[in-house]
């Protein structure tokens, strides 16, 4: 069960967007993807999950592989082994068991086993205690925070092998957070996490491991990859010193 | 086919009169409805208080919503008997553009008002900093920058007055004729296919359907001049 | 040349009492038009003038049998707008789809059919719905007329609300592995309903309101039993009548135009209502 991801070239209209990716994803733990503006990690994110069709004028080579299956050829999506949450919260605009119970409609759940799925999910994400009460309101009346963990609860509801987080935390305030930084330290002793992120300060507190992407003249590529450890301590490239102690306007 | 008058009963289909008879209601109806509905669009986004504008709305939008059939009604119970005191003449082209402008003034205050009202409320406020004054920000920056959709509202405007039938039935006098004068009766393209259809037969009813014809290809010119932008500009 | 932006800049000042001047006169024709049409045909109407047969070609009696004819064609035709109206607004605002050139044609061609005007809508239901499939002046053909008039407004309006939906769920959806009918049924769907609830009062107003299309598809009988291959006339239809072709119904014709100004102006006051005010919760 793992990720591998080759050769990615992904380019909009005019530019390159990404060059030449290639990196794996084979062990449990969370992963920050990190970088300037610009360096496609976003974008990257979007390629895994094989939502680059929904973008205007983008084209991709290369190839992604899951579990052997290519994935950015494929038609299909490739949930619900891999899923995504987005950087602005999502929730569908209906009650909140509904928007948990939609995405599981394609696994064929009896009613008891899709109860106790919803529980479980609004549990794993501290929803539980706070909605438990009305869970037929709409999603939309939930604070930004509790949105964006119930959107995790929906990703984490289908059981994947793989969540991608884009910016979970950029529109939310530092309580909100730390309830969700909180949740994926306790999901990534089970599950493979790729994050986003603009805070360097929060992939140093969640991730195991970093990947630091650059946007050179040809498009993002990879500059460096280790565990957090060494690249926050021992980096070997000057950009990256100079970016992870803030040396970068 | 354009040469001589419409006279089914001889077999002789001359569209003239009548395409002359629905561009004059038109023009004359459009004249005085565009300004009429332009100005008032400007009013709403500018000298109106803030807390009377939903109120305005709603009466706007009751006009705008009235089916054409009770605005003819209502011209031919009221303004027709008054042309005729005054005027000397009842049902006429007069008073055809009269119902037509009724139809069309609230419409086209309510597009005029909903295309400028995003500009308008984006740059008002810049405007309003600068210490522009409402009139010379709407001549000098609003209108300047939303000529296309001014213009697009316009000729939405005429397809709409174009494709009236009843009202200006009930009220211009329905005589196949070129309009000599304003107090003339005419009748339209539209009116002469509604009159004439529920007895039509044979080339009288093809013809009938070719008047049709004619006002579906003027719709479609006008909705390409709406639709058709210059693009060299940035 | 001083004189000159002199000149310009006076001119630049009459447009607030100009414009203002416009605007009075557009809130006074409310007053000058349906007032008199309230107060001539208000006092006279009555529960009865609801559900009488009519009675000497209109003159006297109710609106009944108009009324009922008038509701099932208004109900008809939206029931068969929904139907094919839905899936159609759908597919034009898939966001995966919406530069093909298919849809970009059909988008036109729809502009193009919304500004259509009614009586040509009127001659091709009669061409097709009355004589070629040989529905004759029937309800039925009218509803069928009054759906293809009411289609494009329908679906232009149905597409702009489902593409900001589409816009924001659809990667969402993808991602969790719903296929396209279930993000249509399930999240789409229920996402929209109230607003397609709204357009869908849009259009029965514009459908209450029409005439020049239904004269000759749905006919002008008076008495329609309920019967949808049955011809029957609607609100509209009898005001012209009454008002062009009856002498001395003029009173009759002015409680039935404040029977369909009250039915058109209350649906879509209510629907313009709730769509600005969801504009503005939005911004």
């Amino acid at each position: 069960m793992n990720l591998e991801i080759k050769n990615l070239n992904v380019s909009a209209a005019k530019s390159r967007i990404l060059n030449n990716v290639s990196f794996n994803l084979d062990k449990v733990g969370l992963t920050a993807l990190v970088g300037p503006s610009g360096s496609g990690k976003s974008t990257l994110l979007k390629a895994i999950n094989g939502l680059l069709k929904f973008e205007d004028n983008i084209r991709s080579e290369g190839r992604i592989f899951f579990n052997g299956n290519c994935v950015l050829a494929a038609k299909k999506s490739v949930s619900p082994e891999i899923v995504m949450v987005f950087q602005k919260p999502t929730p569908f605009p209906v009650s909140i068991r509904k928007n948990i119970s939609i995405v599981l409609s394609s696994l064929n759940l009896s009613k008891k086993q899709e109860q106790e799925k919803i529980e479980f999910s609004l549990k794993q994400v501290g929803l539980w205690t706070e909605v438990s009460e009305r869970l037929g309101d709409s999603a939309l009346q939930l604070s930004g925070g509790q949105q964006q963990r119930l959107c995790l609860a929906r990703a984490i509801a289908l059981d994947p092998e793989i969540i991608c987080l884009d910016e979970p935390c950029s529109h939310l305030d530092p309580i909100s957070t730390q309830k969700v930084e909180a949740i994926l330290k306790e999901l990534k002793q089970k599950k493979k996490i790729l994050m986003v992120t603009h805070n360097l300060q929060q992939a140093k507190r969640v991730s195991d491991d970093v990947i630091l992407l650059w946007n050179h003249e040809k498009g993002g590529e990879i500059l460096e990859q280790g565990s957090v450890d060494r690249i926050f301590n021992k980096p070997t490239h000057k950009y990256t010193e100079m970016y992870v102690n803030g040396d970068l306007g | 086919m354009f040469s001589g008058g419409w006279f089914p009963s001889e077999n002789k289909f001359g569209f003239l009169p009548l395409v002359a008879g629905t561009f004059s209601v038109l023009s004359v109806s459009l004249l005085f409805s565009i300004p009429v509905g332009f100005f008032a669009a400007l009013a709403l986004l500018s000298f109106i208080p803030r807390r009377l504008i939903p109120f305005c709305m709603v009466i706007i939008e009751t006009l705008a919503g009235l089916p054409s059939i009770v605005v003819g009604l209502y011209c031919l119970l009221t303004v027709v008997p008054l042309a005729n005191t005054i005027f000397g003449s009842g049902t006429s082209l007069l008073v055809g553009s009269i119902a037509l402008a009724i139809i069309l003034v609230p419409q086209l205050t309510l597009s005029f008002y909903q295309s400028l009202e995003l500009q308008h409320r984006v740059l008002w406020p810049q405007a309003w900093c600068n210490n522009l004054s409402a009139d010379i920000f709407l001549f000098k920056v609003l209108i300047p920058s939303s000529v296309h959709k001014i213009k697009e509202c316009c000729i939405m405007g005429v397809s709409r007055g174009l494709g009236e039938t009843l009202a200006i039935l009930m009220v211009s006098g329905n005589v196949v004729q070129l309009p000599q004068s304003l107090f003339s009766p005419v009748r339209t393209l539209n009116a002469n296919i509604a009159l004439e259809m529920p007895y039509a037969t044979g080339i009288h009813r093809s013809s009938l359907f070719f008047a049709g014809v004619i006002t579906f290809l003027f719709t479609l010119f006008l909705l390409v001049l709406a639709k058709y932008e210059p693009k060299n500009k940035t | 040349m001083n004189q000159k932006t002199k000149l310009k800049f006076s001119l630049l000042n009459l447009t607030k009492p100009f414009s203002l001047l416009c605007f009075t006169f557009v809130l006074f024709l409310l007053v000058l038009i349906v007032g008199p049409l309230l107060w001539h045909g208000l006092p006279e109407l009555s529960f009865s003038f609801l559900t009488e047969l009519p009675a000497f070609a209109g003159k006297e009696g109710g609106v009944g049998p108009i009324l009922r004819g008038t509701i099932l064609l208004t109900f008809l035709s939206l029931f068969f707008v929904v139907l094919m109206g839905l899936p159609v607004a759908f597919q034009l605002s898939h966001p995966l789809k919406k530069n093909w050139r298919s849809i970009r044609l059909s988008r036109m061609a729809l502009d193009l059919l919304a500004s259509t005007p009614s009586i040509v809508f009127g001659l091709f239901g009669n061409y097709f719905f009355v004589t070629t499939l040989k529905l004759g002046y029937s309800i039925l053909a009218g509803a069928l007329t009054l759906t293809i008039m009411i289609l494009p407004l329908f679906i232009r309006l149905c597409e702009l609300e489902l593409s900001t939906y589409q816009k924001k769920f659809l990667p969402v959806s993808f991602s969790h592995g719903l296929t396209e009918h279930q993000f249509a049924t399930k999240v789409l769907l229920p996402a929209a309903s109230s607003s397609i609830g709204f357009i869908l009062l849009i259009c029965i107003s514009r459908a209450f309101g029409e005439t020049a299309a239904l004269l000759f598809t749905s006919g002008y009988s008076l008495r329609n039993s309920g019967n949808v291959f049955e011809s029957g006339r609607t609100l509209s239809v009898h005001i012209f009548d009454l008002s062009l072709n009856v002498p001395g119904a003029d009173q009759q014709a002015l409680k039935s135009s404040v029977v369909l100004i009250f039915v058109t102006v209350m649906t879509s006051l209510v629907a313009r209502a709730f769509i600005r005010k969801r504009e503005s919760y939005e911004s």
